[in-house]
């Protein structure tokens, strides 16, 4: 199954929430997001997405000098941003638990026969 | 805001300044192709720098941790430029003409103060209709595309050496087309040169004006 349409929308809110819970930056985000099981992100496919929010101005990003090299670009989260994040954080919890009951459906089915 | 100050290209000479410290070669051609794919498409032209400067940023970490650059992408440098060219802002139709009326109009300036005090008594005759047109073309094709090719060199003046190129070679079409073909020398305006000088003047300097403030909001956008 080709799971990369699926997880963009899905990313794009789990981007959402990493950046509402402190000021971040790219790398960071990835190593959250493999921690909670996205292993094959990667920053490569992060960056369009940050790209992609800051487009439609949910998130915005500030340069800001590392003790490490090169300035990082920080993220935080619009006012727009936040209200997107409920948002998509409701529809989840519908989405979930549509296709928790039609998944439970099945099985109740498979087990009863 | 300063309206002298030319934003797009304050950045680009950082880009410039940070790409001379990548040290793995690979890492620095790379940068270098992905942003002349992303240049081909219609992303706005700022948004363009700012991205290079993001990858300049990831290829200096990657340098750091021993790593080629795509590996640290994660992904191949085709797919994550078209994924980037969906996300981006398409802006560069009109930049590039902006760009273009803001470089016609300096140099229109700059060509009747030379010519002011070249050819006197002064007049405006087709051959500087036809130079200045032949500079925008030669602007916006030769120039430009010559100046992409040197804009990873370091050397200044080799950067401008571009610019140079197309001011004398229109330099000497005008001056054979004035010494072989005289129709093209027929007056069009005959006025004070000082007065024509002072209007082309002030229109140059009010078209970099308003390009300076368009590359500062850009800038602000960005923040960068």
């Amino acid at each position: 199954m080709d799971k990369s349409q699926l997880m963009k929308g899905i990313l794009e809110g789990c981007i959402l929430k990493i950046i509402d819970k402190s000021e971040t930056y790219g790398y960071e985000i990835v190593v959250k997001l493999q921690e909670n099981g996205f292993q094959d992100v990667r920053e490569g496919t992060l960056y369009p997405l940050l790209l992609r929010l800051e487009k439609k101005k949910l998130i915005s990003a500030t340069y800001k000098p590392s003790p490490l090299g090169p300035s990082r670009k920080y993220y935080v989260l619009t006012k727009d941003g936040k209200e997107y994040l409920d948002s998509f954080h409701n529809s989840w919890k519908e989405t979930c638990i549509s296709v928790n009951r039609i998944f439970n459906e099945e099985n109740m089915k498979e087990e009863s026969i | 805001m300063n309206p002298f100050r030319n934003e797009l290209k304050r950045l680009e000479k950082e880009n410039n300044d940070m790409a001379a410290d990548i040290e793995c070669r690979d890492n620095y051609v790379a940068v270098q192709n992905m942003v002349r794919y992303l240049s081909s498409f219609s992303l706005s032209l700022f948004q363009i720098q700012v991205i290079r400067k993001d990858l300049i940023g990831m290829a200096l970490e990657a340098d750091k941790e021993g790593l080629a650059l795509q590996d640290k992408l994660g992904v191949a440098p085709k797919e994550f430029c078209n994924d980037i060219i969906q996300s981006g802002e398409s802006n560069a139709r009109s930049e590039h003409l902006l760009n273009a009326a803001v470089n016609t109009i300096q140099f229109a300036a700059i060509w009747l103060f030379i010519k002011y005090f070249i050819f006197s008594p002064y007049t405006i005759a087709w051959s500087d209709l036809l130079s200045v047109f032949l500079y925008y073309m030669g602007c916006n094709f030769l120039a430009s595309y010559i100046r992409n090719r040197l804009s990873i060199a370091s050397n200044p003046i080799v950067r401008c050496l571009p610019y140079l190129f197309v001011f004398f070679m229109f330099l000497s079409a005008y001056m054979l087309s004035i010494r072989f073909y005289a129709p093209i020398n027929r007056p069009i305006i005959i006025a004070d040169g000082w007065i024509v000088i002072s209007i082309a003047a002030v229109a140059a300097a009010a078209a970099t004006m308003l390009s300076n403030i368009y590359w500062h909001r850009c800038s602000r956008k960005y923040t960068c």
